[in-house]
């Protein structure tokens, strides 16, 4: 059993203040990313008008995509 | 690298990102969760002091990995909306209900539960406290399941049909969506690769323990129980493995035929190629090292059945590609207006193959009046290049038998009572401790590339799923993805080995390495 110098043990209590803290202000960096990026979504509760799929199926010219060149 | 403006290449970039890095911190939660339970029911079986502390002390790291991993998730949704609103607009009456029921069970079972497992220590009971642990490894899987429900029917959509006056797929029945088989053997594989990391993790820290002589009580326990549940887990990932790839040979061959290199239908039962150099182009496989049989008798379970091999299932695409122009022809009359009994048993009797005739909008804008070359270039899209699956898959399979063999040997010098003395093993099992989470990120490369070119397997090329967004918004909220989640896995790793240089002394129980001069102190704890 080592018995060295003790590692000064945080306590328990400064644990849970990081990590509140971080949450809190993931929470924050999350909200900002919504509001900056994802806040006017194209389409919402999951649902877009039919015609609008309609042009985008029927009408819209081919989308470029090198994504899956073979 | 995706072209700086190919918005499809940036959205799957920027959605490929996101998931990667939540799957770093799901898979320890999943089954960090469970070893908690297990240690606590010793604890509440036998009242030894030790097992509260070690469900104690991995629950203080299982916390920290909870608090950063929660919401990683929520990203995704975002994306949704915003990046992906065809694809959204198409799956919308089937996601709803498992992502919201994903939703209840993150937020309401899996965190109230986790809240209750930090601050219920002193305030429950012993059986109410091992219920709650329980609660919250429930509520993580349960969590899981829904999301994979979601994800396996992207790859097997049933129980849903496609309404041309909605433009959307409907819900038939959700019992089918549920117990869809690629749904649930990906939840198994997936809930059991979870199990591995989080056993992999508690062996190797116990096992630096063990290298360093310290807190050794301690961490011959917390190995021991990880070995066992690793060993369990890893035999089960290998089985609902083998499981998976039966299922794909049924219902995704293309994927299978493109992980395995299936260039050419072979007389079965196939051989398995173990090992080789995928060349997209020619299509052969240079320097091929075969097993005979294996690949037929893992995809087919049979002595007879056929694995498809690629350069067929091209020719059986094309042919669905032309059918699906016929589709296309036959939707574009209804939503002309004719409604006639007769135009909708035309389109019912092709609109399996809709999605097909899609993939020619890459190329063009009438789809009706695609070229010969036209349908041979769609038809090459159905197939994904092979050599990105073929070595992640080879990767994530070599990885989960060397960690059987980790926690065989471990098991086995355990139950021999010679641990200590294999420092090559301990120092074998710190070294793997990062390796799970290559392991299943792998595999998440295997499933979601190998769907490609689709979002839902036959139903909706992704080409045509994303929104019409300005690559630089979508340059922008990558750039803020990427740097908020490597934020967070840093101060994730900084906690987690500051929390695990400390060990159970960061407890302040004065039982342990460093907290207290009296010698054998961590024999007082183990024998409390």
């Amino acid at each position: 059993m080592d018995t060295t110098a003790p590692l000064q043990a945080p306590r328990r209590e400064r644990l849970a203040r990081i990590l509140l803290v971080t949450v809190a202000i993931k929470c924050l960096v999350l909200y900002g990313l919504w509001s900056t990026c994802f806040s006017h979504p194209q389409t919402r509760h999951m649902l877009l008008p039919a015609a609008e799929v309609e042009r985008h199926l029927f009408a819209a010219p081919a989308a470029p995509d090198s994504s899956n060149k073979k | 690298m995706p072209p700086l403006d190919d918005v499809v290449a940036l959205s799957r970039l920027q959605f490929a990102a996101t998931a990667l890095y939540h799957f770093l911190f799901v898979p320890l939660t999943l089954g960090l969760a469970w070893i908690l339970v297990i240690m606590e029911s010793v604890y509440v079986m036998t009242g030894r002091q030790i097992y509260k502390d070690m469900t104690q002390f991995w629950g203080k790291l299982f916390g920290i990995n909870f608090a950063m991993g929660v919401t990683t998730g929520i990203t995704m949704e975002f994306q949704f909306g915003t990046n992906w609103a065809y694809y959204s607009h198409y799956v919308g009456d089937i996601f709803g209900a498992p992502l919201a029921i994903e939703g209840l069970m993150a937020f309401f079972l899996e965190s109230t539960m986790v809240g209750l497992f930090f601050l219920g220590w002193n305030r429950l009971s012993k059986g109410k406290h091992l219920l709650v642990t329980f609660c919250v490894a429930l509520g993580s899987s349960l969590s899981a399941l829904w999301i994979l429900i979601a994800n396996g029917w992207m790859n097997h959509p049933v129980g849903a049909e496609f309404n041309f006056d909605t433009m959307r797929m409907e819900l038939v029945s959700i019992a089918d969506v549920i117990f869809n088989p690629v749904a649930q053997v990906k939840f198994v594989h997936t809930a059991a690769a979870g199990y591995v990391t989080a056993s992999m993790f508690v062996m190797g820290i116990s096992a630096l323990y063990l290298l360093k002589a310290r807190d050794v009580q301690f961490a011959l326990r917390s190995f021991a129980i990880a070995a066992a549940f690793g060993l369990a887990s890893t035999l089960s990932v290998i089985v609902l493995g083998d499981e998976s790839g039966y299922t794909a040979g049924e219902v995704n061959k293309v994927k299978l035929a493109a992980i395995e290199a299936a260039w050419d239908t072979e007389a079965a039962p196939a051989g398995l190629t173990l090992f080789g150099f995928p060349d997209d182009e020619r299509q052969v496989t240079d320097y091929a090292v075969r097993i005979p049989y294996v690949l037929g008798l893992i995809a087919t379970r049979s002595t007879d059945g056929q694995v498809t091999g690629i350069k067929e299932l091209k020719r059986e695409n094309e042919a669905r590609i032309r059918k699906g122009m016929q589709a296309y022809a036959a939707l574009l009359r209804l939503k002309g207006g004719d409604k006639s009994p007769p135009a909708r048993a035309a389109f019912d009797a092709l609109k399996g193959d809709l999605g097909y005739g899609l993939l020619l909008k890459k190329y063009t804008p009438n789809v009706t009046d695609a070229t010969e070359a036209q349908i041979k270039q769609a038809a090459n899209d159905t197939i994904p290049k092979v050599a990105p699956l073929f070595w992640s898959f080879r990767g994530m399979v070599f990885l989960g038998f060397l960690f059987l063999f980790i926690f065989g040997a471990s098991m086995y010098y355990l139950l021999r009572r010679k641990l200590a003395p294999q420092r090559w093993l301990l120092k074998l099992c710190v070294l793997a401790i990062p390796l799970p989470w290559v392991s299943i990120e792998l595999g998440w490369i295997v499933a979601e590339y190998g769907r490609q070119p689709w979002t839902i397997a036959g139903v909706l090329p992704t080409h045509l799923s994303v929104s019409s967004l300005s690559a630089g918004s979508l340059w922008f909220s990558l750039a803020g993805f990427l740097g908020f989640y490597t934020l967070l896995l840093i101060v994730e790793m900084g906690l987690m080995i500051k929390y695990a240089k400390l060990g159970p002394a960061s407890l302040h129980t004065g039982r342990y390495h460093g907290e207290t001069a009296l010698p054998h102190a961590d024999d007082h704890a183990a024998a409390a």
